[in-house]
């Protein structure tokens, strides 16, 4: 096979086709990201998809590097809040997120090679919450990474399920767990 | 009785035949697989059928979705009849398959505007039946506060539904400490008579 010169991964061009991209997974889903809708999206020749991305596969797999990237920069600023508990909260409530993120768990149902890559995206994403809660944790537990790996689960996966809600306009009940999301938080909140 | 539609019947075994080959392929294959030719090869029918019974993919996605929260209703309610209804509860949202046809149907609802009125209206009626039941049986063990069946509601739902959408990819970080502590939990509410035990572990009164 002869290796075909791609563009570069820092261009303009580059990451505005991936905005085109990740514009249509939330508001059209998977199955409208096609080279000649991502390249009329982004106003751009179809041609340039394919100068970028030599299958659609890999403009995937690049929109999900640039998710996981921003995410854990995110996290990175979010998690340095005096109650990371908190942050971790409005962190996984974000509801740009939340809908792009189930159009990939979609899509890898649909392209089941895909699916290893969000499990991996996934992993090391909650790995990373862990870790800074552990930190939190430390001297204030006798176990924090067993009590971080809890806590990360139930922050995360009692929230976002709750901004899918949202989104379609469904709000029934969100006020009563989030009162008590805040009792237990508030213990973690700082003095004063 | 149906009049005047030039479709198909709704009562016909050859359309339910057809909404569960439908239902099938979504959520093995997911919601881009639904097409008029690969239902049809599915279900083992004429391509032309699915139009007979369906005028467009939108009006059997909608139908897929009636039906599964008629199911979800009447399992829920059975549920609720059983001696722990946590617990059923949490065990019908953890069902990997009919987790995967919900999610599918969700992500649909996102960009159709007509399923997402639909799937709003149905979950707040789900919601408040579930809390309705979950009100009765709480009052029942002693908690007569209906915003506590809300939390016990909401807490079920979420975690579950996200705990097996993260199994079926295969990323189940922590999720081993996860089920621990929900087993322990909803071991709060086998037998019978009042709780004796706080209902929220940990959190200040």
């Amino acid at each position: 096979m002869i290796s075909r010169r791609l563009g570069k991964e820092d261009s303009a061009t580059r990451s505005k086709l991936l905005d085109a991209a990740e514009a249509l997974m939330v508001e059209e889903g998977y199955a409208a990201v096609t080279s000649r809708q991502v390249a009329k999206r982004a106003g751009l020749k179809n041609q340039l998809v394919h100068y970028y991305f030599r299958t659609m596969d890999d403009l995937f797999l690049a929109m999900l590097k640039r998710i996981e990237e921003g995410d854990l920069g995110r996290l990175k600023a979010a998690m340095v809040a005096e109650n990371p508990i908190r942050a971790l909260w409005a962190f996984s409530s974000d509801p740009k997120g939340a809908a792009l993120i189930l159009e990939l768990w979609v899509l890898g149902n649909h392209r089941k090679p895909f699916r290893r890559h969000i499990a991996q995206y996934m992993t090391r994403l909650r790995k990373r919450q862990v870790k800074h809660l552990a930190r939190f944790f430390e001297g204030r537990t006798p176990e924090p990474e067993a009590l971080a790996l809890l806590v990360a689960n139930l922050v995360v996966g009692v929230s976002r399920p709750l901004v899918g809600e949202t989104a379609i306009g469904m709000g029934e009940g969100h006020g009563e767990i989030l009162s008590l999301f805040e009792a237990y938080a508030g213990r973690f909140d700082p003095p004063g | 009785v149906v009049s005047g539609r030039r479709i198909g019947a709704e009562d016909s075994a050859t359309r339910t035949r057809l909404i569960e080959a439908a239902e099938r392929l979504m959520a093995e294959e997911g919601y881009a697989a639904v097409t008029t030719r690969r239902l049809a090869t599915s279900a083992g029918l004429k391509p032309q059928l699915v139009h007979y019974y369906f005028r467009t993919l939108d009006d059997l996605f909608l139908e897929i979705h009636r039906r599964v929260v008629r199911e979800s209703i009447e399992t829920i309610r059975a549920a609720m009849r059983t001696d722990n209804p946590v617990r059923a509860l949490w065990a019908y949202y953890s069902d990997p398959p009919a987790a995967a046809l919900k999610i599918e149907l969700r992500a649909l609802a996102n960009h159709r505007k007509a399923l997402a009125d639909y799937v709003q209206r149905s979950l707040v009626t789900i919601r408040k039946v579930q809390v309705s039941c979950l009100h009765r049986h709480l009052k029942s063990r002693g908690i007569a506060s209906r915003a506590e069946a809300v939390k016990v509601d909401v807490a079920v739902v979420s975690l579950s539904r996200f705990l097996v959408s993260e199994q079926i990819l295969g990323a189940t970080v922590g999720h081993t400490e996860t089920s621990a502590f929900v087993e322990d939990w909803l071991a709060q509410f086998d037998g019978s008579g009042p709780l004796d035990r706080p209902l929220w572990p940990g959190a200040p009164a």
